[in-house]
């Protein structure tokens, strides 16, 4: 198994429990979506998973990532799997790039961070072949840019490059698709897919039926607690639990209202 | 193009501003002698001798050319200003350009000394307080700094001197304006500032570091102190920069203090002598050069803020 | 808890000086300004617990005799130029226009303008010095306060609630007063007290610097500049005013930082 949650439970220190002894499993080349409406604690997963809860949080159990536990991992060896093997899409574009430094440079300093031993030549072809795949053509001039003269949708392709660039095997979006229109949103989902089927895992946090369906399989997340998961053609036809409907219908309503 | 156009309007409007500043400064120096009916010859003449008579006040007066209208003499001031004559001293009947060009380069080197310690310092203690937020490092300079703020730098300079030149005699106690003598006027005039920009730039890097793109460069595998040295400082600086240049060009109009436990004959020195002595040239030249030392600094600052972080730029211009 | 600490560590030292300084004249042991060449330098006695100065005037004495000058020249002023910062400022920023711009501009020029300068002349041509450098700290302190003012009332100005009052129709002077002041207020506070801090240094170092205060006052500033001319002979004269000044000082700036870290109520909660 390539990433394995055993067990984990976060707390605040002040005593109140986040996330309640959730578990889960992704192979290598598999999509989970982890669904669940705001509060559920699906983002203090990944928070979890990324190391980046604050002293404020406890978290117990294992997070097995190719068979090392993360959370007991030494910061120094925790800090060469994120951004190579594992990476993240943040959930707002517009604020998750530094806003002085180019965007190119941002991108090269984290390859750079993972391959010391890198030719400038060899990176600059990657992140260009890179941007192509992704659709982006104006290479040069989107590598120059700042962030905060480039869209929200541009924004959050050079997030999903910055993260190609280093061949992760599990990429982790929390809410990615919230900040983006509908359009967009589908083309997103649709990409990451397609690069999942070269082998790389995905873990998505959606609060949103609609994204989650384009995942392999769905954990419905509520108060901190796992309340269903299995694959994802049998949870979006025929939900077990309450909650789950209560999701699906949530997703539907929003459709019919627009098709009236 | 629009941009470009509402650029050179911004442009336009604070340089007007600063024109209008470094006007105004030179007029209300020139007329303080009206506000406050002191007559300059008068003082010169008391000075050497008590019981003077009217009639020699007033040949002095006239030699000095301060029985022409206020009017008058102010027009021909700032005509000469402009062709870059600040007049004759009262107080030495020398050039007052003459007295500047004197007493300016010490203080200028005392105070450019002081920058390099304060830009130093303040970003070395304030980067290392945050990536050990909490630590010992931390709470040992932030109550230093709490403590340095309210050190008066001239009861510093006082101090210093006791202990590293009649204590331990290192330096000399009367500065000669060489690089060495400069040491000691130039820390006691930068530690109330480190220690005030030192809190600005923590408080402000603690306020950026709250932002998602540390969390970004966090989950792709950056350390902390690469975080905050190569991501984190330049979007924390601008403001940090905007406070060192004020208070940097306000050391100008306070080097009096510092110069004054040092003997060193500087500007503040300077302008002391030409109020004590009602010598409004030497009063007006110093301020106008003070007033553009003053806007040369903060104009610096925003060029070298804009330079640091573009999203500042942005904002400000 | 620290801010709380910050806070009461604070007010307990301004309460310390505040008492000291209106109770000088039962704690001092001697008059300030009584000179016994006979006791010139003296060491520290039980009759004169920090011994004399360079004329023989009792030091503990003089330094009791100095809070009065501190406290009670800077608390006064800037309550006053503080109240009408307050109220020009907020108004000026709120109603815009010319009369912004020229106090804007009247600010930056003071504040280009060396307080020492202006001190200074106004020493030379009137009779009570002591009116004369209050007088100079105010103008430069109201350009100060003035800035600040306008800096956050411009901010709170943006604010939906200042435009829903002026849809329900309230006038100018009632906005300013009910709304924008109050949401001021805060801020203004702690600025009040760390600008006590600076205008006791500055007067202090007016003192130092000769300007403004009679010769031989037993004010911190002029001690020290005093104390100068004994650097070799008696370097304890340097210490003590120096120390009373920055406790003094530290006690305001200690308050002011409790209160703005208080009002802030900004968690700094970071990965880092």
């Amino acid at each position: 198994m390539l990433f394995e949650v055993r067990n984990l439970t976060v707390s605040l220190t002040s005593g109140e429990t986040i996330v309640d002894h959730i578990a889960f499993q992704i192979a290598p080349g598999e999509i989970l979506s982890i669904v669940g409406s705001s509060g559920a604690g699906k983002t203090t997963i990944c928070k979890a998973i990324m190391g980046l809860l604050g002293s404020g949080y406890q978290s117990r159990g294992e997070i097995l990532f190719k068979d090392r536990d993360l959370l007991s991992l030494p910061s120094k060896e925790r800090r060469q799997i994120y951004g190579k093997e594992i990476c993240c899409i943040m959930q707002n574009p517009m604020t998750a790039f530094n806003p002085s430094i180019r965007v190119g440079r941002q991108i090269e300093e984290t390859y750079l961070r993972h391959h010391i031993k890198a030719t400038r030549t060899e990176m600059t072809n990657l992140i260009e072949a890179t941007l192509h795949r992704l659709g982006l053509t104006d290479t040069k001039r989107i590598l120059k840019s700042y962030p905060f003269t480039l869209s929200g949708g541009m924004l959050q392709r050079l997030m999903i490059v910055t993260a190609l660039v280093n061949q992760p095997q599990l990429l982790i979006a929390d809410e990615a698709t919230t900040a983006i229109d509908a359009c967009n949103r589908i083309e997103l989902m649709k990409e990451l897919r397609s690069l999942c089927k070269e082998g790389m895992s995905g873990l998505f946090v959606t609060h949103d039926m609609r994204t989650a369906a384009f995942s392999d399989r769905i954990l419905i997340m509520n108060h901190g607690k796992v309340v269903e998961s299995g694959k994802t053609e049998n949870i979006m036809k025929c939900p077990m639990q309450e909650y789950t409907k209560y999701l699906l219908s949530a997703c539907q309503l929003e459709r019919r209202n627009v098709d009236d | 193009m629009r941009i470009a156009g509402e650029t050179t309007k911004k442009i336009a409007i604070r340089s007007i501003n600063f024109i209008l500043v470094i006007l105004s400064v030179v007029t209300l120096s020139f007329s303080l002698q009206l506000f406050t009916g002191t007559d300059p010859a008068e003082m010169l003449v008391r000075k050497n001798n008590v019981f003077a008579t009217d009639e020699q006040v007033q040949s002095v007066r006239e030699s000095l050319g301060l029985d022409a209208p206020f009017s008058e003499r102010y027009v021909n001031y700032i005509k000469g200003v402009l062709h870059g004559d600040l007049g004759t001293a009262i107080t030495n009947r020398k050039p007052v350009i003459e007295n500047i060009a004197n007493a300016l380069p010490v203080t200028c080197m005392m105070i450019l000394m002081a920058i390099v310690w304060i830009i130093l310092f303040t970003v070395l203690i304030a980067a290392i307080s945050v990536i050990r937020k909490d630590g010992i490092f931390d709470n040992v300079t932030r109550v230093l700094c709490i403590i340095g703020i309210c050190v008066p730098s001239f009861w510093l300079a006082l101090v210093l001197l006791a202990v590293f030149a009649v204590k331990i005699p290192l330096f000399h106690v009367i500065a000669d304006g060489s690089f060495k003598s400069l040491i000691l006027p130039s820390i006691s005039m930068a530690v109330p500032i480190i220690c005030i920009a030192t809190r600005v730039l923590r408080a402000s890097i603690l306020n950026e570091l709250k932002s998602d793109y540390v969390v970004y460069a966090k989950a792709r595998g950056f350390s902390n102190s690469q975080i905050v040295y190569g991501q984190v400082l330049r979007n924390a600086l601008p403001a940090a920069i905007t406070l060192l240049a004020q208070y940097s060009a306000a050391l100008f109009g306070t080097s009096a203090l510092i110069e004054r436990v040092f003997s060193i004959d500087g500007l503040g020195s300077y302008l002391i002598k030409s109020c004590e002595g009602m010598d409004i040239y030497g009063i007006s030249g110093s301020i106008l050069v003070c007033a553009i030392l003053f806007v040369l600094f903060n104009t610096v600052a925003d060029i070298l803020s804009g330079i640091i972080c573009p999203t500042y730029r942005r904002e400000i211009i | 808890m620290k801010r709380k600490g910050q806070i009461i560590f604070g007010s307990l030292l301004i309460a310390i000086f505040v008492i000291l300084a209106i109770c000088a004249p039962i704690l001092a042991p001697h008059a300030p300004n009584v000179t016994n060449l006979a006791l010139k330098n003296a060491a520290p006695s039980a009759e004169y617990p920090l011994g004399c100065d360079q004329l023989g005037r009792c030091e503990l004495s003089r330094l009791l005799y100095g809070a009065r000058y501190s406290l009670g020249l800077s608390v006064p002023i800037l309550a006053i130029l503080s109240a009408i910062a307050l109220f020009v400022g907020c108004y000026s920023c709120y109603k815009g226009s010319v009369m912004d711009e020229i106090i804007r501009l009247l600010c930056d020029i003071f504040m280009a303008f060396p307080v020492l300068v202006i001190a200074m002349a106004l020493v030379t041509s009137f009779e009570d010095t002591t009116a004369c450098i209050l007088t100079a700290i105010s103008i430069s302190m109201t350009a100060w306060f003035l800035r600040m003012v306008r800096s956050y009332a411009k901010m709170e100005c943006r604010k939906e609630y200042i435009e829903a009052a002026k849809t329900s129709g309230a006038s100018r002077i009632r906005i300013v007063m009910v709304h924008l002041i109050p949401n001021v207020l805060p801020q203004f506070i702690v600025y009040f007290t760390t600008g006590i801090a600076s205008v006791i240094m500055s007067i202090s170092s007016f003192a130092f610097l000769g300007v403004g205060l009679v010769q031989g006052t037993a004010e911190w500033g002029a001690m020290l500049n005093e104390a100068r001319n004994s650097i070799y002979s008696n370097p304890a004269l340097i210490i003590y005013p120096g120390i009373c000044l920055i406790v003094c000082c530290a006690g305001f700036n200690l308050l002011g930082e409790g209160l703005r870290d208080t009002i802030g109520k900004e968690d700094h909660i970071s990965v880092i």
